[in-house]
């Protein structure tokens, strides 16, 4: 099984954020902690075998030094097929807060393969929306009137 | 604040270490009481009448958000509340002789500084401003004296008397100065403001106070209440006309007990504010955990919980017979170290008078901004936080057994806040009260 500490240094190769934004040190929205338990999930039906690879590739590879860390996720995860797909779930579950059905299309990302939102929390925190440079339907932090202003996009150190 | 009597207490994390020791600087009681042994991590707490500036945290390697810094801010709290409810006779001390009148009582009222003249309001004067308590507001958002709703429309608070819940706002002299100062008190002092609203913040190193604005939630004192476990006052109830159903404009006077208050503090550390809220311990049951057959001030077991949380039929009028009045849970449990804390302050309160009123009133939560600078918002924890007589409908939905929270739905003090602006469509620095301002008449 991979461990929490695992998932996050793992989610941080695939998505491209640093583990300290994915589950800061001051953690007020649990969301990397929401995540990682859709790992454990029976009804997700993830083949223990899947996850188990995943984990081990990932381990022999988490210390590449970070230059060369890039091609390393895209040779042995992303162009893996035993492994790409769940290697992907995991990158939609931080962008969108959406768990896919792993049993169904499988070369298939479309809508209804959506099986469900993780929780409500984990939507609001997709790091789609600052990629975006806008904020989740229904919810924003911005001040008023800031929807006048020319929206931010970050930059991913 | 001018200090006589001083109750120092030492609290040591896990409940551990109490500390009891008195002094006075004007002839009252003397002594030193120990009421447990010794720990690490140790942090301090008075019953005293002195407010603090800011949140005091302690020393990073030791700040773990959910325990120590959540203690931290929690002890602001507390200390905050017993400052401002401290007896405005200061040769006394709280609860002393069970109940007292209270520091926050002699603040301005929203009613004394936005006035429905528009006209710039009376200077601070704490000797005319507590004279009276008029008690029209029936909703936690006062757009005018006749509102009727919690916040977003979502309902009055009925007791199981069938007595509407009656809700008050008062300010302290630093915010009420900011309003004064800046002609913030009508609609066309906040048009022609065209800074940025920023209220004066709570300064540990300066020893200075921030602006601080409370809301208190009253209910009607009636049959089946215990009025020796409420901080209670006589007030004169302000009935709103309601022609469609026959009701004419009237008062009357009551007595009334706190049954919630909310403490909002601007300060350096928190810009977003820190907002504390208090409950009488009597008010509702935990969301699965009635205690048999306790009387409670907004729940009854016989009434089944259809209407769990859910708004009273409106408009409700409290003279009709047999209707169910508001029939509400809270559903997020008091954190268990909030609620350690408050067991350990109730017990330093009735060492004071065993018949203290302030035992019977309870710390729910403290919201703070945990990352300030990152967002308007600062990332509230918690998240969520809800008083059971304030946001009695928006602590969050209740699906298959399970509470369910929302966000932008469920309530958060900051996170509503933030959404407040003035008359001039500027942020208001998290306070809804300018926009009930009035304009002054055009004279043409």
């Amino acid at each position: 099984m991979m461990t929490l500490d695992e998932f996050v240094a793992l989610s941080a190769a695939l998505t491209g954020y640093p583990a300290s934004t994915l589950l800061p040190a001051r953690d007020t929205q649990k969301v990397a902690a929401a995540l990682y338990a859709e790992l454990s999930l029976p009804s997700n039906n993830i083949p223990a075998a899947q996850l188990n690879e995943l984990t081990q590739v990932w381990n022999s590879i988490a210390n590449t030094p970070p230059p060369q860390l890039e091609a390393a996720v895209n040779t042995n995860i992303i162009q893996n097929l035993a492994i790409t797909r769940l290697a992907q779930n995991i990158i939609y579950l931080w962008y969108f807060g959406i768990w896919y059905d792993l049993t169904k299309n499988p070369n298939s990302f479309a809508s209804p393969n959506i099986d469900h939102v993780v929780s409500p929390l984990a939507y609001t925190n997709g790091l789609v929306w600052g990629e975006m440079g806008a904020h989740p339907m229904g919810f924003s932090v911005g001040d008023f009137g800031y929807w006048a202003n020319v929206p931010t996009l970050p930059v991913i150190s | 604040m001018k200090k006589f009597n001083t109750i120092t207490v030492l609290i040591a994390i896990g409940a551990v270490l109490t500390y009891l020791s008195f002094a006075s600087c004007g002839g009252g009681t003397g002594g030193t009481q120990t009421l447990g042994a010794g720990a690490p991590g140790k942090v301090t707490t008075k019953l005293s009448p002195d407010l603090p500036f800011d949140v005091t945290l302690p020393p990073p390697p030791q700040r773990v958000l959910e325990t120590t810094v959540r203690r931290a801010f929690d002890l602001f709290s507390w200390d905050s509340f017993i400052a401002i409810s401290w007896p405005t006779d200061t040769s006394q001390v709280i609860g002393q002789h069970g109940d007292n009148p209270t520091l926050w009582e002699t603040w301005k009222k929203n009613y004394q500084v936005f006035l429905d003249s528009g006209q710039a309001p009376g200077a601070w004067d704490l000797a005319t401003q507590s004279k009276e308590v008029t008690l029209s507001q029936t909703g936690k958002t006062p757009p005018n004296m006749t509102a009727i709703f919690q916040p977003f429309l979502t309902g009055p608070l009925i007791d199981q008397n069938g007595q509407y819940n009656r809700f008050e706002i008062a300010m302290n002299q630093e915010m009420f100065e900011f309003i004064d100062q800046h002609k913030l008190y009508n609609i066309q002092g906040q048009q022609a403001f065209t800074d940025t609203v920023k209220f004066p913040e709570g300064d540990n190193t300066k020893k200075v106070w921030g602006a601080i604005m409370v809301k208190a939630s009253w209910k009607i004192l009636g049959k089946g209440d215990d009025t020796s476990r409420f901080h209670k006052i006589r007030a004169t109830i302000h009935i709103p006309a309601l022609p469609s159903r026959g009701i004419k404009d009237s008062t009357y006077e009551a007595w009334v007990g706190l049954v919630g208050f909310h403490i909002g503090t601007k300060t350096v550390t928190s810009p977003q504010w820190i907002w504390s809220t208090f409950e009488q311990v009597d008010n509702v049951p935990v969301f699965g955990k009635v205690e048999k057959g306790k009387h409670y001030n907004y729940y009854n077991e016989a009434a089944g919980d259809k209407a769990l949380n859910k708004a009273p039929a409106q408009p409700w009028n409290p003279a009709i017979p047999n209707q169910i009045p508001s029939q509400v849970m809270r559903l997020t449990p008091i954190d268990t170290g909030t609620q350690a804390l408050n067991d350990s302050i109730h017990k330093m309160l009735v060492m004071i008078n065993p018949h203290n009123v302030w035992q019977y009133y309870e710390l729910v939560g403290t919201q703070w901004p945990v990352h300030p600078t990152q967002s308007n918002t600062g990332d509230p924890f918690p998240v969520y936080m809800a008083n059971a007589t304030l946001e009695t409908y928006d602590q969050g939905f209740i699906q298959a057994g399970k509470i369910v929270y929302s966000p932008g739905v469920t309530s958060s003090c900051i996170g509503c806040h933030n959404a407040s602006v003035t008359w001039g469509g500027r942020p208001s620095d998290f306070t809804y009260l300018l926009k009930t301002a009035k304009a002054v008449p055009n004279k043409h």
